[in-house]
């Protein structure tokens, strides 16, 4: 069957040898029912189906029609008017050339094969696109050393591609198709042969190209109706494999970064481009190779030890605090940081998934969160009372628990902003989208990130008292080490921001430019509750029934006077005041530069609706989310 | 094989035979039935308030709905909506002028506008019914496809016929979803081409919802190429949101989006 040179698994894509006949050695032992059928089928009334009980939807859906071409993939391979090649029979009849090769050919066959790489990489199979070049189905034979070494190289370099992104782990069907249809992967050449062959040659130049065979595993795939995948075009494949390159140079980066905070913050920024599944799959294995130490060095109890102690200083984990080598204290904490491993380690793979499945998986991890969450309060309150005889004057009340909030609230906002960027709500959702940012999530961000640089605050201030011979007078006036600052900045900067948006929503709606619609089956309070459902699986914050939302959003009730004028002015100050806050930055990102742009023209756009520009216009405001996936400009038709 | 017993294929007998998967990403149904692009035709009553333009004898029922309006007495309803212009295209995707629905679709729709609605009865009309959606379709699906959702959901699949033509159709299906939720599913909807911007599509989609409803439903979902606007616009204007993004959902690369509509 499989001759000990071959690539290729065994199939015929012809289906019959090569002198057209059917092949007497088959493996099938056909019999012809075909009268039998017809008159059992007969026997059949109208509309009655007989079937397996097996026969259910997918089946249903993949069903085809033998012999029909346009259902049958297979008949493709019986019906073109030139054959479909394989190795042996482009060899046979000089399709393909083992030896000989000019550069140009070389060239040619070398930058379709990477553009068969990119395509694959792009979430199609396998067999429609690497396998369709003819000289990876035998690359032993091949007698030019070049095209020789390139192509088990480019066998190996799937294997290792399929190896990273399987282990990553986060892809989906979409993104990446691992099947490899029983093909030898040059398993037997090793990576430092198959780099040595490599560097024995090297030429440049361009393009012609034999050697590939769309049609050549057509017989691999599952059944079904013919499917083509367009191959990338070798420019464009060029481009795919430098922005790879560029955004793995990126991920070599990645070591430098200290906390976890930090590194969740670089890997939603790269993520935030839509980086390809093979990027986001090395990026994911740097931080995390497979003995799950992080960066293959510490533990990731260590690891987030470290980066709560940034966050928080909880007493327990800070070496000046007697409850420090309190063994008790260590056994709680250490019990509890057990748990804290498998949802954080989630956290970060949720960023390696495409832009859309993260939606999802934010919402998902939310009940582990606050499990999490609840246990550390309980462990909070047994350190509080063994601290509070040790150390009067200190707290943990809250400590790790406030951290583990921290992460909460960020999960549900990146869940509710993931909504925006997938172009999801409707309009007539973004007064209780925007409600919901502004006056809870980003209320209680807000609070959370205060107590924690209060912890912050408090433990350096027990560290200066107890140096000795130190006057307190002079450190009141030191300069914090560790602050988060930056980080309430920005959480204040975000509530203006939908602060505004939210009361622009509001006075439009009051202007008549923004009409509630009202549908036969849809019904508010229902939509709501399923687009905040994932929330009523916290328990802090607490989740705001829809009943609770309009009373605490009536206006009738907390501002009887309210105009669409007035309004507008209370959006304009909340742009105002975002634009000031993220000016503040010494150093802004591009995201903080691209926000202050938004808040800028919005808050221009607001000033002259409060001016009573467009007084009598029913026409809605467009919501431009060309600037910001998240904050969009608003403008007035 | 178990041969089944004389009469066609009834929803419950098959239900117990089928294996049905639970979840709609077993399968992937391409719909891209060309729609009505959901023009409303507005009308102004006495007050220039819009309502639907609906037939006279329905105006006491029209006078109750504008009184359940529930803007503002102050507050001004705009004018017609114009369909036609490219630019206007968003504010219909993302517009929230008020749609009342016709008010005769709290009724059962037998005949509208010369359009008679009427639900499956039997294999003679599955041929009809499979050339109108196959020529929408850029992927083919076998009559398995359709036999699977029509015979399990007669009750689910409608027709509006011009006279004995057959120029409109819909075919669904509604089982439990992840063992919780009664999902029902819009697998395909299509209307010739000679008869769009007649309000057919939707009327077929309003059917089909309330026969879900009379079953038990609690969502009806569909999906829908990203860039198929008018699709987006019919089921919008019903009241369906996008509750999902789902990435090169379509062989050609396209995005899907998951519209749902949540019944309860």
């Amino acid at each position: 069957m499989e001759g000990t040179m071959q690539t290729q698994p065994p199939s015929d894509p012809g289906g019959q040898g090569s002198d057209g006949r059917v092949d007497s050695k088959s493996r099938y032992d056909w019999k012809d029912i075909t009268e039998e059928f017809m008159s059992s089928a007969s026997a059949l009334q109208m509309g009655e189906l007989l079937h397996d009980t097996n026969f259910g939807l997918f089946e249903a859906m993949s069903a085809i029609e033998m012999m029909d071409p346009k259902m049958d993939a297979g008949m493709m391979c019986n019906q073109i008017q030139r054959k479909v090649l394989t190795f042996d029979s482009a060899l046979e009849s000089g399709a393909i050339k083992i030896k000989d090769l000019s550069i140009p050919e070389l060239i040619g066959i070398m930058d379709t094969s990477l553009a068969c790489l990119v395509t694959w990489l792009e979430g199609h199979s396998l067999a429609q696109t690497v396998f369709t070049n003819l000289f990876l189905h035998n690359p032993y034979m091949i007698d030019d050393k070049c095209l020789k070494a390139f192509s088990i190289l480019m066998l190996k370099l799937v294997d290792h591609i399929r190896d990273r992104v399987n282990r990553a782990g986060v892809f989906e069907e979409e993104d990446f198709q691992s099947l490899t249809y029983g093909f030898k992967m040059a398993a037997d050449v090793t990576d430092a042969r198959a780099t040595g062959m490599m560097k024995e040659v090297d030429k440049n130049d361009y393009p012609t190209i034999m050697g590939f065979e769309p049609l050549v595993n057509q017989r691999l795939l599952p059944p079904t109706f013919p499917r083509y995948t367009v191959i990338r075009s070798r420019e464009e494949a060029l481009g795919h494999i430098e922005g790879l390159l560029y955004r793995l140079q990126i991920v070599t980066t990645v070591p430098e970064l200290t906390t976890f905070h930090i590194i969740m913050e670089a890997f939603q920024e790269f993520s935030k481009s839509s980086p390809c599944v093979l990027s986001r799959s090395i990026l994911q294995l740097t931080l995390l190779p497979v003995n799950k130490r992080v960066f293959g060095v510490h533990t990731m109890v260590d690891f987030l030890k470290d980066t709560i102690r940034n966050f928080i200083a909880p007493p327990v984990l800070s070496q000046k605090s007697a409850l420090y080598n309190n063994s008790q204290a260590k056994q709680y904490v250490d019990a509890w940081f057990v748990q804290v491993v498998r949802p954080f380690t989630a956290l970060v793979q949720i960023t390696g998934h495409n832009r859309a499945r993260q939606r999802d998986k934010w919402a998902h991890i939310l009940e582990d969160l606050s499990a999490l969450q609840e246990e550390a309060d309980k462990v909070d309150a047994c350190l509080h009372q063994m601290l509070t005889k040790m150390e009067p004057n200190r707290q943990h009340i809250a400590c790790l628990g406030n951290w583990v909030l921290y992460h909460t609230l960020q999960a549900m906002i990146s869940y509710l902003l993931a909504g925006f960027e997938l172009e999801l709500y409707a309009t007539y959702e973004y007064h209780y989208v925007y409600w919901y940012l502004y006056e809870m999530l980003y209320s209680w961000l807000i609070n959370t990130l205060h107590r924690a640089d209060n912890f912050l605050l408090e433990n350096e201030t027990m560290a200066d008292s107890q140096q000795k011979g130190r006057s307190n007078k002079k450190n009141k006036k030191k300069k914090r080490i560790k602050t988060l600052n930056k980080e309430i900045t920005l959480a204040q900067a975000g509530q203006q921001m939908f602060g505004g948006y939210y009361k622009a929503v509001m006075g439009f709606r009051l202007d008549g430019k923004m009409q509630m619609p009202e549908f036969q089956f849809d019904c508010e309070e229902v939509r709501y509750s399923h687009r905040f459902q994932p929330f009523t699986n916290v328990s802090t914050p607490p989740y705001i029934p829809y009943v609770q939302y309009k009373e605490m959003s009536d206006l009738n009730r907390y501002e009887p006077d309210a105009t669409a004028v007035s309004l507008y002015g209370a959006a304009c100050k909340c742009f105002h005041q975002a634009k000031s806050l993220l000016e503040s930055f010494h150093n802004p990102s591009e995201e903080v530069q691209a926000m202050i742009k938004v808040a800028k023209v919005n808050f221009v756009v607001m000033k002259i609706l409060m001016g009573g520009h467009k007084k009598d216009s029913q026409e809605p405001p467009v919501f431009d989310f060309t600037s910001h996936p998240v904050y969009p400009t608003i403008k007035m038709v | 094989m178990i041969s089944e017993s004389e009469h066609p294929l009834t929803g419950s007998d098959v239900n117990k035979n089928l294996t049905l998967p639970t979840s709609i990403e077993d399968s992937k149904p391409r719909i891209e039935g060309k729609i009505p692009n959901g023009k409303i035709n507005h009308l102004n009553d006495e007050n220039g308030r819009i309502v639907r333009n609906i037939s006279t004898d329905q105006d006491n029922h029209k006078m109750d709905l504008v009184a359940q309006c529930t803007c503002g007495s102050g507050v001004q309803h705009s004018n017609e909506v114009d369909n036609d212009d490219e630019s206007s295209e968003h504010l219909l995707c993302e517009s929230v002028r008020r749609v009342h629905i016709e008010s005769q679709l709290e009724d059962d729709i037998k005949e509208i506008d010369g359009i008679s609605y009427t639900v499956y009865e039997s294999e003679k009309q599955m041929p009809d019914i499979m050339r109108l959606i196959t020529k929408d379709l850029s992927e083919p699906y076998s009559i398995y496809t359709y036999r699977y959702f029509i015979h399990n959901w007669p009750k689910l699949c409608f027709l509006a016929m011009d006279k004995e033509k057959c120029v409109g159709a819909i075919v669904c299906k509604l089982d439990m979803h992840k063992k919780m939720v009664r999902r029902g599913y819009i697998a395909m909807l299509a209307v010739d081409a000679d008869y769009r911007r007649k309000q057919i599509g939707s009327r077929l989609v309003m059917k089909a919802i309330k026969g879900m409803i009379a079953d038990d439903c609690d969502e009806v979902v569909l999906e829908t190429e990203i860039t198929n606007k008018a699709a987006l616009r019919l089921y919008e204007n019903l009241g369906f949101v996008r509750d999902k993004r789902l990435f090169r959902y379509y062989l050609n690369g396209v995005d899907a989006l998951r519209l749902k509509l949540w019944l309860r």
